[in-house]
Parts: structure tokens; C-alpha cells; sequence
């Protein structure tokens, strides 16, 4: 199983404000790659316009799923992506909201299933309680839980380690190295440290020069 | 990991549901408040006006009807505000599972929640107003017809001013137009079956206005929704 990402002189432009100009990647099946750039340059928007989201760019994005093209209309079974947002429901438990995520996904998860996902990022008892009375690490584990419900080659983390300890967040450095041994592609982003593994490429984005039009 | 098992339609169709029941379940002051207000503001009526039959019946139905839309907007421009900041919106937008099956979804239940509990409050308030006993059925018919309409012209307004800021002015210049034609067959209805006229024609096209926001209205909201999203 393979898939590819690539992207060809990648521009975009808000409201007449250039984020970043000119960027070119291709990532491969078996890499990590992590997003560099100051805040603000338009990591998360470049991730939104990779999974579809965003559609006002100019400049080439692509992917290949066994070697065949695929439109953005096949990639949520391919791939996964987490915005920086939180994403689940305030009211509901951490079940319910993976089972509502597996439903999304076209997925028919068991309880155990959901379970065992959960007791990947750590949760060992259950928790029966709604989302919201979690701490905000508690609440990023079970955002995370969400990587094993089911297999999807793709991942696009947007600050996959925010609000976790030292532990959980050697924990994922693991994780998304596995994943990426395994076949998989990870594309991410973060401020920390990385300690566990070095990610196989990475990608910079930096703030282009004030253009005229913006100091107008 | 174990092997992945594809769900059917139908139970996507089911667990997507499910989490909307419960998001309302569990959040009861969103659905309560337009139900108190509806409540409120017909017991106001006797105290305000009149407490005579003869002046309060010949007003009933317009005022149900009043109270009833304006309770419907109330809150409406939230519908799914939470959902668009928490990012559970945008992953609906990425799920395989269609967004317009989910948008109709959540609008059908959040009428069961807070439309549905007008109709059922109905045949209390009409008390407080003296509506004639033979208008009753036809109000009520006129209402269930009638209050999943507004549901899906207000969550048109609330998708459309997702992500503007003090969107709650546009959210009423948006449905109050869309509005206006649901009030005047409604009430039209059951004028004209109160003077024995025939009145299955404004029925018709309350019928014909809930089929077309019931099909139509989930994509103008998917799309909104899907807009709203780029401009963060």
C-alpha cells in the first residue's frame, strides 16, 4: 500500500493578504514530515486546503493512493485529519464520541473497539462522564483515540501534542513513528522538542515580505 | 488493530442521529428557552389585552402564530455555533458520510426538541385565548406543517452567518422574508375554515413549502456551512 502527497508552487491568499507563496513538497508512504513555520504563516490553512477544506489556492495539490490518483471526494476514507480544534462534543462521553466519529467514518465500531482505542492513549477505567469535566490533556487523549478506530494511511496532525504531558507526548512521537514504518504518512506539526524520532523530512513556511498592498 | 467493518447507510444514518439526541438531551436549556418564551408570551396576551373571550378569541390564532415563529428564532442563530468553534463542523464537512444527510439530520431533531414542544403546548395555551374549539385541530395541523418549515429557513440564516461576527442582525433580515409567506397560510388556513371556506389549498402549499426546505434546504446549508468554514 502506498500513498503519495505532493503539492506545486502552493499560494494563498486571504482577503488580499499573501500567507505564503511558492511551496512545493512530495511526501511518501514511510514518512514523517513535520510543518515548520512561525505562527501565523498558514500551517493550519495549508493543511485545510490538503484535506479539502480550504479551496481558494492557487498552484497544484495532489494525491495517490496505489499509485491512481484520488479526488478530494475519496480522501476522508483515506486520510484523517485533526485541526487544532478540540472536536468533540462538550456533553457527551468519551464513547459516545468515538462511536459518533466512527459513524462518520463508515465505520462499525464494537465497544470493545472503542475501548481499546481509548486505553491506547491511556485511559485504563472507563469514563462515564461527559467530555467537558476532563482536563484539557484528558480531552486531547481523547482526540487522539480517534488514530486507532480505524486503519487510515493519511494522517494530517495540526499540534497533535498541545496539553499533553511528557509521558503521552513520547508516547505519540512513538506512535506516529510506527505508523509511518508501517506504511503510513504523517504530516504534522508542532512547537515541541521532538525527542523519540526525528521526522524523515519537513517543510518550512515563512512569512513572505510585507507586500505594497498590505501597508497601503 | 482489528479489521475495519463498513457500516451500511442506515447506521451511519443511526449514530449520526444519535449523538444530535443526545447533544439535545443534555443540554436542555436550548430547546427550553423557546418553549418558555412561546409559553410566556401567550400568557401575557390576557393579561395585556383583555381577559374577554370576545376579544382574545378573534386574535388567538394570530398571536399562536406570532409567538410561535419568534420563538422559533430564538436561539436559532446557535444551532451550530458550538459545533463550528469546538471543530466538530468541519469534520462532518470531512466525513465520507454525506453533510447533506447530516445537516437535515440535526435540523429534524432540533425541531423534535424545540418545535415539536410548541405543537404539544398548543391545546393548553389555546385556553389562555379563548381559540375556538373547532380551530383547534386545524392550528395544530397548521403548526406541524408549519414549525419544521422555520426550522430549516432559520438554520439556512444560522448557516449562512456562521462565521460572521454580530451575525445575529443579518440572521433576522435572512429569515424574516422567508418567513412572512409560512404566517400568512398558516393563519389563512384556518381563517378560511373558520368562515367554511375552502381551506385545503393554503394546506397544500404548507405542504408543498415543507417538502421543498426538507429536500432543498440541507444543501443551501451545506454549502453555507462549507463557506463559513474557509473564512476562520
Amino acid at each position: 500500500m502506498t500513498v503519495a502527497l505532493s503539492a506545486q508552487h502552493l499560494a494563498i491568499e486571504i482577503e488580499g493578504r499573501p500567507i505564503f507563496s511558492d511551496v512545493s513538497f512530495e511526501i511518501k508512504s514511510g514518512q514523517t514530515c513535520q510543518l515548520v513555520g512561525p505562527n501565523g504563516s498558514g500551517k493550519t490553512t495549508l493543511f485545510m486546503a490538503l484535506c479539502g477544506l480550504f479551496e481558494d489556492y492557487t498552484g497544484q495539490i495532489s494525491w495517490q493512493y496505489q499509485a491512481q490518483a484520488l479526488s478530494l471526494n475519496d480522501w476522508p476514507q483515506h486520510g484523517l485529519f485533526m485541526s487544532p480544534k478540540l472536536g468533540l462534543s462538550p456533553m457527551l462521553t468519551p464513547e459516545e464520541n468515538l462511536s459518533w466519529f466512527g459513524g462518520l467514518m463508515g465505520l462499525s465500531l464494537t465497544v470493545s473497539q472503542i475501548r481499546e482505542a481509548l486505553a491506547r492513549m491511556g485511559f485504563n477505567r472507563r469514563i462515564l462522564r461527559p467530555v467537558s469535566t476532563l482536563s484539557s490533556g484528558q480531552q486531547q487523549r481523547v482526540k487522539l483515540a480517534r488514530l486507532f478506530l480505524g486503519y487510515r494511511p493519511v494522517w494530517v496532525l495540526d499540534e497533535p501534542f498541545t496539553a499533553l504531558d511528557l509521558a503521552a507526548v513520547a508516547e505519540l512521537e512513538t506512535i506516529l513513528a510506527q505508523h509511518a514504518e508501517q506504511g503510513g504518512l504523517v504530516f504534522f506539526t508542532s512547537h515541541h522538542r521532538l525527542t523519540e524520532f526525528t521526522p524523515s523530512r519537513s517543510v518550512t513556511l515563512s512569512m513572505p515580505q510585507a507586500m505594497p498592498r498590505e501597508v497601503q | 488493530m482489528s479489521a475495519e467493518s463498513p457500516l451500511s447507510l442506515s447506521s451511519s444514518f443511526h449514530l449520526v442521529a444519535r449523538r444530535e439526541w443526545l447533544v439535545a438531551m443534555r443540554s436542555p436549556a436550548q430547546w427550553l428557552h423557546p418553549v418558555i418564551f412561546f409559553t410566556m408570551v401567550i400568557a401575557l396576551f390576557p393579561l395585556g389585552i383583555s381577559p374577554q373571550a370576545k376579544a382574545l378569541s378573534s386574535i388567538a390564532v394570530g398571536v399562536i402564530w406570532i409567538a410561535a415563529l419568534l420563538a422559533s428564532m430564538l436561539g436559532a442563530g446557535r444551532l451550530f455555533e458550538s459545533d463550528y468553534q469546538l471543530g466538530v463542523l468541519e469534520q462532518m464537512a470531512l466525513a465520507p458520510f454525506s453533510f447533506y444527510w447530516i445537516t437535515q439530520i440535526k435540523v429534524i431533531i432540533h425541531w423534535l426538541f424545540s418545535g415539536l414542544s410548541l405543537v404539544v403546548l398548543t391545546p393548553l395555551l389555546s385556553l389562555f385565548l379563548y381559540l375556538p374549539d373547532d380551530a383547534l385541530g386545524i392550528v395544530m395541523l397548521t403548526m406541524l406543517l408549519g414549525t419544521p418549515i422555520l426550522a430549516f429557513v432559520n438554520a439556512i440564516g444560522a448557516a449562512v452567518t456562521i462565521a460572521s461576527r454580530g451575525g445575529s442582525l443579518l440572521l433576522l433580515l435572512i429569515c424574516l422574508p422567508l418567513q412572512i409567506p409560512i404566517i400568512i397560510f398558516a393563519t389563512g388556513a384556518v381563517k378560511a375554515y373558520l368562515e367554511g371556506l375552502p381551506y385545503q389549498g393554503h394546506l397544500a402549499i404548507l405542504a408543498a413549502m415543507l417538502s421543498l426546505f426538507v429536500t432543498l434546504a440541507p444543501l443551501a446549508i451545506g454549502a453555507a456551512l462549507r463557506a463559513g468554514l474557509q473564512s476562520r
